[in-house]
């Protein structure tokens, strides 16, 4: 899979529970924040059923699967990030082309959190 | 606005009631856990006098998040975890709040900040950071208005700060 349509839906697995709000069942900022390298971890998971989809980030991580923010890919385009999709494990692919600014990385992370929808576990 | 505060064998009421047992379960020879110490008892008293349970909930919503963002890989993507001298500066930000103000729900980032929530639901948020290092980064969402940008910080909120929660507030 390499070639995205806007309408893709993107999946970033949730593994720590500050990463959401048990509140009102919305993402933080904080899932879509990248790590130091700036590339976010997210998988394509369009076309695939529920079960398929939790399984991947079963087999992840070493850590308890909380949950996953689904987005979808245009929401991405639209504030000027990209989609680099290597496929490294199959499916997986990184949002980059994040600003250097940590308070520039907060704001897009914050505007990928409002649009992303949360899927607990 | 609801503060997250989870029951634990730190986190209850006892622990807390008592500032000589604040700071157990950390790095107790640290001399900056001493200077954190005091600005918890110097909140406590503050908090038991003029502000109560709000402020309150607060502060032991940081020592959560302290507690749980402190390792490295917290988040499984790698995070850094948070430092005495972010945990130090929180309590910064928390005495520096202006009286009446909603009180913020308490993070951690994966970059090793502690940041501050202000949600009041979509399109209208705003966040406040510090990683210990004298500098507060933020940033805003007010409806098709947004901003972000980083400021010094030592004592108190600085001006541009205050007067974004204030926007965040005024619609």
């Amino acid at each position: 899979m390499n070639d995205l349509n806007k309408s893709d839906k993107l999946g970033r697995y949730i593994y720590s529970k500050h990463h959401y709000r048990p509140s009102n069942n919305t993402v933080r900022h904080t899932a879509f924040m990248p790590p130091p390298d700036r590339q976010l971890s997210i998988f394509i998971i369009s076309g695939l059923n529920e079960e398929d989809i939790w399984s991947i980030g079963e087999n992840l991580r070493n850590l308890k699967l909380l949950g996953r923010a689904d987005i979808i890919t245009n929401h991405v385009y639209k504030i000027e990030l990209n989609i680099q999709v290597d496929n490294n494990p199959p499916r997986h692919a990184n949002i980059i082309n994040w600003p250097k600014e940590n308070s520039a990385i907060k704001l897009k992370a914050m505007e990928l959190a409002q649009n992303a929808i949360l899927q607990l576990k | 606005m609801s503060i997250p505060i989870q029951s634990s064998s730190y986190s209850n009421s006892s622990f807390l009631m008592n500032p000589s047992n604040i700071g157990n379960g950390i790095n107790q020879d640290s001399s900056w856990n001493l200077v954190v110490k005091k600005g918890i008892r110097r909140l406590w008293s503050r908090t038991s006098i003029t502000f109560g349970e709000p402020l309150y909930n607060l502060i032991n919503s940081l020592f959560e998040v302290y507690k749980e963002c402190s390792e490295p890989d917290w988040d499984g993507y790698g995070a850094s975890p948070i430092s005495e001298e972010a945990y130090g500066e929180a309590f910064k930000i928390i005495d520096s709040l202006p009286s009446g103000i909603n009180m913020p729900e308490i993070t951690c980032e994966p970059t090793g900040e502690i940041a501050f929530e202000w949600n009041r639901g979509k399109g209208r948020v705003f966040v406040v950071s510090v990683g210990g290092k004298h500098k507060i980064n933020y940033a805003g969402i007010f409806g098709d208005n947004k901003t972000h940008g980083s400021e010094y910080f030592e004592e108190f909120l600085p001006p541009i700060v205050v007067e974004n929660l204030r926007r965040l507030y005024s619609y």
